[in-house]
C-alpha cells in the first residue's frame, strides 16, 4: 500500500451522456448535445475515511459513485485505485480489482434478488469471484459477516427470503454483501433513505463501525447534510456535475464558504421548534438542466452574490486559508467578510 | 388533500389548469366557466406558479412546481381543513424548504387548519403547532409541539427524537430504537411498544396503558404516568 494510505484518487473525471436525436435531424445536423452528468471532479479517499458526496438530485452524485467503481465508463479522466489507473483497464483486467471495491444500493426492496435466500445472497460475491472455494469456509465467513451487521446466525435465518425480512434487515444484508469480501473501498448510494427513521441509526452505526474496523475507504452519497454530519469525516458538495466546496464535515457545516453550500445548509429543516429560522433561504429557482449549462459559474443564475464577473469566469476549486477547505467561487473572500 | 408523490398524483394526460378547473366544476357546479378559470389562475399565482403555466402538462413542470400545483388543487375550493400526506418527502431540501414556507404562509393568510402527516420530525418542527405521535395504530402521545420536543413523556417519542440527526448545535451521538415496527396482524400484548421500550416494566407486557391527560391539554398512553 502507498505511504499515505490513499485508497482512491480521481483526477478530472468526466461523464457526458450523448442525447440521441431522431434520424432525420441527425442527417441535417452534425452537432451533438450532451448531458454533463459529471464534469471534471477531483477528490481522494484514504483508508478508514468516509467522504460524503452531497447535493440535490440530478447533480451527478450517483453517476460519480458508479464511475468510481467503473460500473460505467468515464468519458475522460483518471481513477487511481491504490496507485493504478483503472479508468483505462479492460473489463477482463479489472476483475481482480472488483474484489476490493463494492457498492451498497439505495433501495433494499429492489437490490436483493427475491429468489436468493440470506445465505446465498451474502455468499454470492464469495462464490462469484472465487475468493473462497470451500463451502464450509464460505459458511463461516457468512456467519462472521452476519454477526458484524447484527443479524442472527441461525439455520432458520439463513433460509429466509427477502420478503420475509424487514426493511432494516434487508439493508443490513446489503451492507453484509458489500463487506463480506473485506473490500478496500465501498460506495454507499443513499443507503438509509428508504428506511424508517427508527431503524436508520442502527444501519448507519454498523457501517461506521465496519469502516473503522476494516479501515475501508467509504464514499457516502446523500442529499441529507444532517446525515453526512453524522457519518462523514469530510464532505464534498456537488452542483451540476462539479464539486463546489470540499472540506472537513464540521468545518463545512459551521463555516460554509460557497453560496450554494450556505443555501443548502440553511434549507435543512431543524428538528427543534425553538430553532425556527426567520431568515429566507438565499437561493431562487431550481437546478438547471445539465444539457445547456450556464456560462461562467454554473451557479450564477441562482446566486444572490452573482456579479458580472461570475457570468464570464468559470471558477476553479481553490484552497482557502484553512488548509483542508476548498471552494470554487471567485467571490468567497468578499462574501465571507460580508457575513461578519 | 395533498398527496405524497407529486409526480404521480397529477394526471399526466391533462393540462394542469384543466385539472384544477375540474375540481371547481365538480364541487361547485353553479360557478361559471370564466369565474372558475379566474380562480384557477388566482390560486396558481398564490402558490408561486406563473399563471401562464396553467396550459402546461405535468411533465413540463419541475418536481417543486408539481407539488405547488397539487397544493393549488387542494386550495381552489376554499377548504377549512387540508390534510397533507408527506407533502415534501419527494422533494430536494432547497425546494422542500421553499414549499414548506409557502404552505405555512398560505395557512396564515387563509386561516386554514392543516393536518401534516409525516415521518420527518424536522419538517414537523418547522411548521406544526401541536403533534400527535402514532405507534402501531395508536396515538401514544399528543400535545403542544414545544412541550413534546422539550419534555417528551412517552419513551417512543423520546427515542424518536434521539434518533434524529440535526445540522445545528453540538454533534450528538444518535440513539437507535432496537427491533423493528411490529406486525399489525398480531400486535404485541399490553403496550404495543413494550418489546422495543427502554423503560419497560412488568405491567407493560399484560395491560394496555390508559390515556393520561397531561397538564398542557395533551395526553400520553404509558404506564409510567
Amino acid at each position: 500500500m502507498m505511504s499515505n494510505d490513499l485508497i482512491i484518487e480521481i483526477k478530472d473525471l468526466r461523464k457526458y451522456y450523448p442525447i440521441y436525436k431522431g434520424f432525420i435531424k441527425s442527417i441535417f445536423s452534425k452537432e451533438k448535445t450532451y448531458v454533463h452528468a459529471v464534469d471534471g471532479i477531483n477528490f481522494n479517499i484514504k483508508a478508514g475515511e468516509t467522504l460524503g458526496l452531497v447535493g440535490e438530485s440530478g447533480c451527478g452524485k450517483t453517476t460519480a459513485g458508479l464511475l468510481l467503481l467503473k460500473l460505467i465508463e468515464p468519458t475522460s479522466g483518471s481513477i487511481f485505485f491504490q496507485g493504478v489507473d483503472i479508468a483505462t483497464l479492460s473489463e477482463h483486467e479489472i476483475k481482480e480489482i472488483r474484489k476490493k471495491m463494492q457498492i451498497i444500493f439505495q433501495n433494499p426492496y429492489e437490490s436483493l434478488s427475491p429468489r436468493f435466500n440470506v445465505l446465498d445472497a451474502i455468499a454470492e460475491p464469495l462464490r462469484l469471484l472465487k475468493v473462497l472455494k470451500d463451502e464450509k469456509a464460505i459458511l463461516e465467513r457468512v456467519k462472521d459477516t452476519l454477526k458484524a451487521v447484527g443479524l442472527p446466525q441461525t439455520e432458520d435465518f439463513f433460509e429466509r427470503f427477502p420478503h420475509e425480512l424487514s426493511g432494516g434487515q434487508r439493508q443490513r444484508i446489503g451492507v453484509a454483501r458489500a463487506f463480506v469480501l473485506n473490500p478496500l473501498f465501498i460506495v454507499a448510494d443513499e443507503p438509509v433513505s428508504m428506511l424508517d427513521v427508527s431503524i436508520r441509526v442502527g444501519v448507519l452505526r454498523i457501517m461506521k463501525e465496519l469502516v473503522q474496523q476494516f479501515r475501508t475507504g467509504f464514499l457516502f452519497i446523500t442529499h441529507d447534510l444532517a446525515l453526512a454530519r453524522y457519518m462523514c469525516d469530510r464532505v464534498a458538495v456537488m452542483y451540476l456535475g462539479r464539486i463546489v466546496e470540499e472540506g472537513k464535515t464540521e468545518e463545512i457545516i459551521q463555516n460554509p464558504l460557497h453560496p450554494y453550500t450556505k443555501a443548502l445548509i440553511s434549507a435543512v429543516p431543524i428538528p427543534d421548534p425553538d430553532a425556527r429560522r426567520t431568515k429566507d433561504i438565499p437561493i431562487t429557482g431550481e437546478v438547471p438542466s445539465g444539457i445547456f449549462l450556464p456560462l461562467g459559474c454554473r451557479f450564477h443564475p441562482r446566486c444572490i452574490y452573482a456579479k458580472e464577473e461570475c457570468r464570464e469566469t468559470d471558477p476553479e476549486l481553490v484552497r482557502t486559508n484553512d488548509n483542508d477547505h476548498f471552494v470554487a467561487c471567485i467571490r468567497y473572500n468578499e462574501i465571507m467578510n460580508d457575513n461578519n | 388533500m395533498i398527496f405524497q408523490g407529486a409526480m404521480n398524483a397529477l394526471n399526466p394526460l391533462h393540462r394542469v389548469g384543466n385539472q384544477i378547473h375540474e375540481v371547481i366544476k365538480i364541487h361547485e357546479p353553479h360557478v361559471s366557466e370564466e369565474e372558475g378559470w379566474e380562480r384557477v389562475l388566482d390560486v396558481l399565482s398564490r402558490v408561486g406558479i406563473d399563471p401562464s403555466r396553467a396550459k402546461d402538462y405535468p411533465h413540463q413542470l419541475s418536481g417543486g412546481m408539481q407539488q405547488r400545483a397539487l397544493i393549488a388543487l387542494s386550495l381552489v375550493n376554499n377548504p377549512d381543513i387540508i390534510m397533507a400526506d408527506e407533502p415534501v418527502t419527494a422533494l430536494d431540501v432547497i425546494v422542500q424548504s421553499q414549499v414548506l414556507k409557502e404552505m405555512k404562509s398560505l395557512q396564515g393568510q387563509l386561516g386554514l387548519s392543516l393536518i401534516m402527516i409525516t415521518h420527518d420530525l424536522s419538517v414537523i418542527a418547522e411548521i406544526c403547532d401541536s403533534l400527535a405521535v402514532m405507534y402501531a395504530g395508536q396515538i401514544v402521545e399528543y400535545g403542544k409541539l414545544r412541550n413534546l420536543f422539550k419534555e417528551p413523556r412517552h419513551p417512543y417519542t423520546e427515542a424518536l427524537l434521539n434518533s434524529f440527526p440535526s445540522i445545528t448545535g453540538v454533534k450528538k451521538e444518535l440513539m437507535e430504537i432496537p427491533g423493528a415496527p411490529p406486525d399489525l396482524l398480531n400486535p404485541p400484548t399490553g403496550c404495543r411498544f413494550h418489546p422495543r421500550c427502554m423503560k419497560v416494566m412488568d405491567i407493560c407486557l399484560s395491560e394496555d396503558p390508559k390515556i393520561v391527560s397531561t397538564n398542557d391539554k395533551g395526553y400520553v398512553a404509558c404506564h409510567l404516568y
